[in-house]
């Protein structure tokens, strides 16, 4: 799993959630401006652990708040 | 982060967070959008103020059925079970409805009840053994089934439900946890539907059912919820005290303390530890208006999540706030809630902790425990043990 797959695949997930297309999303944007809410978190979260078959809890969405820096913590979950 | 609830370090001990959060920012607001309250006066003054109103986990969970109905996953089961839930109600159906369940609930003379329960779990103890999954668990679900009137046989049953369904209370949830909550609230209509359609005689839910035939005053769905409600409420926080209370006292001066002045838990020893280390540690509110609190703007319809487990050791309230001190007096913790929440069980919470407590150590004259020995659970709202290990002596 690369950075670059984890990456698209969180834009991929915020495109279906908001409607903005794939080119938009800016990835130092907070998921709060890029118009997500708790309840998609819940969404994404889920779809995250199932495609990378890791185990993330509801915080960490908002603990790394941008889609770049959820996926540098996901990469680093995944080495531990 | 200073709101880090799920680190594994802060799961079984969160009070250095809360204490961080109290000193540097007791108004805090949080990496997902709420406000943190950690301060003694903050929490009692937003518990009883009219400017905040309950319900945030049922408006959430409301939207989230909705929400995860257009993604093609059914959560409506999670809705029928906890709609009537007291504590996520407002006026004027909060107290309508707490009034109904407190005047029908006239039997109280329960103690000779409990002791039974207790002592027929006691007696099967000695030397090692789980003081979590062998005592504390089983004894409050024991004693709501037998108040509801529900068969003593399937407490069981219904208690490996209760510590899913115990998970509505708390303040995050995974797609994973929603499921599971999901499944058990089914469970749980189903169990309480079948039940209240027969029109139990036995018990408060067999005086709720009638009460309610003559008042026609709560639909079938309500009932279900209160019914619900009622045993996860009375089992689930209760089970958490029992266990956290022995865990304090076991292997500190208290226990020789307490075995040879057992009164101390009936004037002071109970309410300190309530206030040291009650079971409950959040519970949410939402600002009706525009408020202020500390000196931080609250905006209209934001959530507050008020850490009544900080709040009770904030050192402006409590001298030596961080230590267990079995006679300190006065102590008007928030443990039980303020105001018009104050949790309508907290006499049968405090009998039975008592109760199971005073015979625990009075049967055993030592018990030790290993740090290694304990299994935390992983809710932030509701804490407790999954397994406490200890060994004992008669």
């Amino acid at each position: 799993m690369s950075y670059e797959e984890v990456l698209n695949f969180i834009k991929k997930e915020i495109a279906e959630e908001t409607k903005l297309s794939i080119e938009k999303i800016d990835v130092d944007a907070s998921f709060h401006s890029l118009g997500l809410d708790s309840l998609s978190a819940v969404l994404i979260l889920h779809n995250i652990e199932k495609e990378f078959s890791v185990d993330l809890n509801p915080i960490h969405f908002w603990d790394y708040p941008t889609p770049a820096s959820f996926t540098s913590f996901i990469i680093k979950e995944h080495v531990k | 982060m200073l709101w880090s609830p799920f680190d594994p370090s802060h799961i079984g001990n969160p009070y250095p967070m809360y204490e961080r959060l109290r000193k540097e920012d007791p108004v805090h607001r949080s990496q997902t959008g709420e406000f943190i309250i950690t301060r003694y006066t903050d929490v009692k003054h937003a518990l009883k103020s009219s400017d905040f109103r309950s319900g945030n986990r049922l408006e959430w969970l409301a939207h989230g059925i909705e929400y995860f109905k257009n993604h093609d996953e059914d959560l409506g089961n999670i809705y029928k079970a906890v709609n009537s839930f007291i504590l996520f109600m407002n006026p004027p159906d909060h107290m309508a409805i707490r009034n109904f369940v407190m005047k029908t609930w006239d039997d109280r003379e329960i103690d000779s009840m409990i002791t039974d329960v207790v002592e027929r779990q006691l007696q099967k103890l000695s030397g090692s053994f789980d003081v979590v999954k062998d005592f504390a668990q089983p004894v409050p679900a024991m004693v709501i089934c037998e108040i509801l009137g529900v068969p003593a046989d399937e407490f069981e049953y219904l208690r490996a439900l209760g510590v899913k369904m115990v998970r509505a209370l708390d303040l995050y949830h995974s797609m994973k946890e929603l499921l599971e909550l999901n499944e058990a609230s089914g469970q749980f209509v189903k169990y309480f539907g079948d039940l209240i359609r027969k029109k139990p005689k036995k018990g408060l839910l067999g005086k709720l059912v009638s009460a309610n035939e003559r008042e026609k005053f709560l639909s079938e769905e309500q009932m279900i919820s209160i019914a619900i409600f009622l045993f996860i409420a009375g089992e689930e926080t209760t089970a958490n005290s029992i266990g956290t209370a022995l865990h304090d006292f076991i292997g500190t001066n208290n226990y020789q303390q307490l075995r040879s002045n057992p009164n101390l838990l009936r004037t002071t020893a109970l309410e300190e530890f309530f206030r040291y280390d009650g079971p409950v540690h959040l519970l949410g509110r939402i600002s009706k208006k525009e408020t202020v609190i500390g000196n931080i703007t609250i905006p209209m319809n934001s959530p507050l999540t008020l850490v009544i487990a900080a709040a009770n050791r904030d050192e402006e309230e409590f001298q030596n706030a961080g230590t267990l001190k079995i006679d300190r007096t006065p102590n008007q913790h928030l443990a039980f809630g303020y105001g018009t929440h104050f949790c309508l069980g907290e006499w049968l919470g405090k009998l039975q902790t008592r109760i199971a407590v005073e015979k625990f150590i009075s049967k055993f004259r030592s018990a030790k425990v290993g740090q290694q020995n304990i299994a935390w659970q992983k809710n932030i709202a509701v804490k407790g043990m999954t397994s406490l290990i200890v060994n004992t002596e008669e």
